[in-house]
């Protein structure tokens, strides 16, 4: 089933299998004895590709790779964002292990990725199937459901601040409209709801970007198959199960991973709905940086939660990565 | 390609080297420095301001300043977002090399006001303290909040507000039957009957209104005056020895988080106070009729705030007395200022500009724009409270027979202001006890004083 990379034919030079000590000569020649020829050698044939390829690796030096380090650094010192920095060894990840907000942030943030990711790409597949399988009106919710992706987070974290409102808000007006008076409740003001609320908001906006994929993915699946499973007499719950999502799972999978990604570096969301509150109890990783970094000016220390963050998406998706296959699918 | 392949490539280098060259400005002819410049030389001075009726009151004093002065041009960054910019602003544009030649900004500890003295990006303002006797022009309460540890000041007060307040809607008030309270039993039972009327009780941000600026008033009410100076100083390395005896587990001090937890137990708080994070949100709630209540601080007593917004008759009163020997009924903050940056091309340029700005006659039309009162006091009290409009007049004499200090918040470092909204919030939500809570703000003072005695 899985398909073949391209071939070596089709390689750049001074890849892999060129012969022995090939790989550096190749990709410095003027190294080489008669440079000058082999320079322009090296030109013609792949030169032109690393000239497409330099903005791209530049751009990540300069706004990735050295920010990264610079992060390292900082996390291992005292600063305040001005003046001279102080060299406090691990003091700011000993300190953190201590630090009990540092901790809810963390396990909120897991919360939040893992709740965000299943709720997403769950709702997506099958509001996916739902609309490939052409039911009334197919058209309007592949539009409709995909419409929130289009806004923006802070537009829509304002909007649904004012949904939850607990005295005017439209949702516990509606509550109390239809006598469920019980179930108005101060959805981001009480520490037992707040999580759960702010939760419902990615999954409501975000269910429309796997969606769109996914269904992609479901419209290349042959006719034949589907025939094939007709004649078969399976159910479409067997269909969506059985013949479906064994299809789509690669397309799937790597949009959970990106969902788990954006999910983990969560920020402007929580920040406008509720800023962390009610105690904490909405607090992310990303907001405790922020609180850390440009409230409390301890640049050093919220450099040691952007590494911390760092390693923990690194290590879920490196994790996700080797424990899922993504094998591409050939019809 | 045949060319390319016969470049060598030290050729390649030598080429580039020299398109740049071409490229380059050309290099100023010897001698042609500033120095040596005319009088009346062309000068351009950027100046950053906070977005909103800052930036309006900016750019027409420094319209009026352009056209006394056609040789300099100044360019005013209206900046939209006060509190991004509050929070990165002193690490970025203003440590930048091409960053403002001056700026409006919250002189203050929590926007690294002393930070950004210490690291020397500031140019010191004394010679025009000494020039403009602004000396004699503050309050010595002023004078002494801008004086830096190295004896100099590097910002001058433009305004003074004070905070908190607690803004009512006299025709809910009247419908209930309800006046002003004067004691805190009084304010317990009002919250009672506004929510039976159907209204909501008092709104305020969670962020800004309950976890900081309450707990501040509460803490005049609560302190002497010499209980409260003993924490704005309590934090420090060099603290004297008699604001040591004052701590956050005292009586007094575990008696502020008790108020808070009895405000929002009794219902004062209205419904779901925790959930307001947005300033325009809790306004909104006050303006728009359903809540009886706003707290919030004399800016909204301004021109452009409570008086053009509000469709009913409101007023304002101070929380209720906690005993007859507390330091005051609100705080005075007076952070906003103006500052000049050192090691730019046109320092006293700049300089010049904020003297400018101060003037008596530019400070009464900054009191119009804002709708505020100007930090200095030598001003025409006539003129300044023609401008101001009679609730702000009147608020202005009470806060001249009542006194205005310092603010907590204004002057502790944001380490112990993030803590002390840590230790409410955690109150509020059922986590801690009140005695817990001050113990944790205790910890933090102490925490901080030694991190800043190692520095």
């Amino acid at each position: 089933m899985a398909q073949g990379s391209s071939g070596p034919e089709n390689r750049i030079e001074g890849g892999e299998g060129r012969g022995p000590g090939s790989a550096l000569s190749n990709l410095v020649p003027f190294l080489a004895p008669n440079s000058g020829w082999r320079l322009a050698r090296w030109w013609d044939r792949v030169g032109i590709w690393y000239l497409f390829l330099a903005p791209a690796i530049l751009l990540l030096l300069v706004f990735f790779a050295y920010p990264l380090a610079d992060s390292l650094m900082l996390s291992f010192y005292k600063w305040k964002g001005l003046g001279a920095r102080k060299f406090v060894g691990l003091d700011n990840f000993e300190a953190l292990l201590d630090d009990r907000f540092f901790w809810g942030a963390t396990w909120h943030t897991l919360v939040f990725a893992l709740v965000v990711t299943l709720g997403t790409v769950g709702i997506g597949y099958l509001l996916a199937t739902v609309i490939s399988r052409r039911v009334y009106g197919w058209r309007a919710y592949r539009i409709g459901f995909y419409l929130p992706v289009m806004l923006s987070v802070v537009v829509v974290a304002a909007l649904w601040v004012r949904i939850y409102e607990y005295n005017w808000g439209l949702l516990n007006t509606f509550l109390r409209a239809v006598g469920l008076d019980v179930l108005a409740l101060p959805w981001l003001a009480d520490v037992k709801y707040a999580l759960a609320a702010v939760i419902v908001v990615p999954i409501w906006q975000y269910a429309g970007f796997p969606m769109i994929v996914t269904l992609a993915a479901i419209e290349g699946i042959p006719d034949d198959l589907h025939d094939a499973a007709t004649i078969d007499g399976v159910s479409e719950w067997q269909r969506t199960w059985r013949l479906i999502f064994p299809l789509v799972r690669p397309v799937v999978a790597s949009i959970s991973i990106l969902q788990i990604i954006f999910s983990l570096k969560v920020f402007d969301l929580v920040w406008v709905m509720t800023k962390g509150s009610p105690g904490n109890s909405t607090a992310v990783l990303g907001t405790f940086l922020f609180r850390q970094g440009f409230e409390t000016q301890k640049y050093g220390y919220a450099s040691a939660v952007a590494v911390v963050m760092f390693l923990i998406v690194f290590t879920l998706t490196y994790l996700y990565q080797r424990l899922v296959k993504f094998d591409a699918v050939e019809f | 390609m045949r060319i390319l392949r016969r470049l060598n490539p030290l050729m390649l280098v030598v080429i580039a080297a020299l398109l740049l060259a071409a490229c380059a400005a050309p290099a100023a002819p010897a001698g042609d420095t500033a120095a040596e410049a005319p009088a009346e030389e062309q000068v351009t001075l950027r100046m950053t301001a906070l977005g909103g009726i800052v930036a309006e009151a900016v750019t027409a004093l420094t319209d009026n300043y352009m056209e006394e002065n056609p040789n300099v041009e100044i360019i005013v960054d209206v900046q939209g977002d006060d509190m991004s910019w509050q929070k990165t602003a002193p690490t970025t544009m203003f440590a930048a090399s091409d960053g403002p030649d001056l700026s409006w900004w919250w002189c203050g500890r929590f926007a690294q006001f002393n930070d950004m003295m210490d690291a020397g990006l500031l140019a010191s303002l004394d010679d025009l303290y000494e020039s403009e006797g602004w000396n004699e022009s503050f309050p010595q309460g002023t004078l002494d909040y801008f004086t830096h540890t190295d004896g100099s000041r590097y910002g001058v007060n433009l305004d003074a507000v004070w905070t908190p307040m607690v803004y009512y809607n006299k025709e809910i008030f009247a419908e209930v039957g309800a006046e002003p309270p004067t004691t805190w039993d009084e304010f317990y039972a009002l919250g009672d009957k506004i929510r039976a009327a159907g209204y909501e009780t008092l709104t305020t941000p969670y962020e800004m209104g309950v976890r900081s600026h309450l707990p501040d008033g509460l803490m005049l009410r609560s302190w002497t005056e010499q209980e409260y100076q003993a924490f704005l100083l309590n934090w420090m390395p060099d603290a004297p020895e008699w604001s040591l005896e004052h701590k956050w587990t005292d009586p007094n001090g575990v008696r502020i988080y008790q108020y808070i937890m009895d405000m929002a137990d009794s219902g004062l708080l209205m419904e779901g106070y925790a959930g307001i994070t947005d300033y325009g949100q809790s306004k909104g709630l006050f303006l728009s009729g359903k809540a009886a209540m706003f707290q919030d601080g004399s800016w909204s007593t301004g021109a452009t705030s409570l008086p053009e917004e509000a469709t009913f008759d409101w007023g304002y009163f101070y929380y209720p007395r906690l005993d007859q020997d507390n330091y005051g009924e609100m705080g005075s903050f007076v952070a906003n200022c103006l500052i000049v940056f050192e090691d730019r091309d046109n320092v006293d340029a700049a300089k010049d500009v904020v003297a400018y700005i101060l003037q008596p006659e530019n400070m009464v039309l900054w009191a119009e724009k804002l709708g505020g009162p100007p930090g200095r006091t030598d001003l025409p009290t006539e003129q300044v409270t023609e401008v101001l409009g009679p609730v702000m007049a009147g608020m202005l004499q009470e806060i001249a027979a009542a006194g205005a200090p310092t603010l907590y918040e204004g002057v502790v470092p944001p380490e112990l202001l993030a803590s002390l909204k840590a230790s409410i919030d955690l109150m509020l939500t059922g986590s801690l006890t009140p005695e817990e809570a001050a113990a944790m703000q205790q910890e933090e003072t102490e925490k901080v004083r030694a991190e800043l005695a190692d520095q």
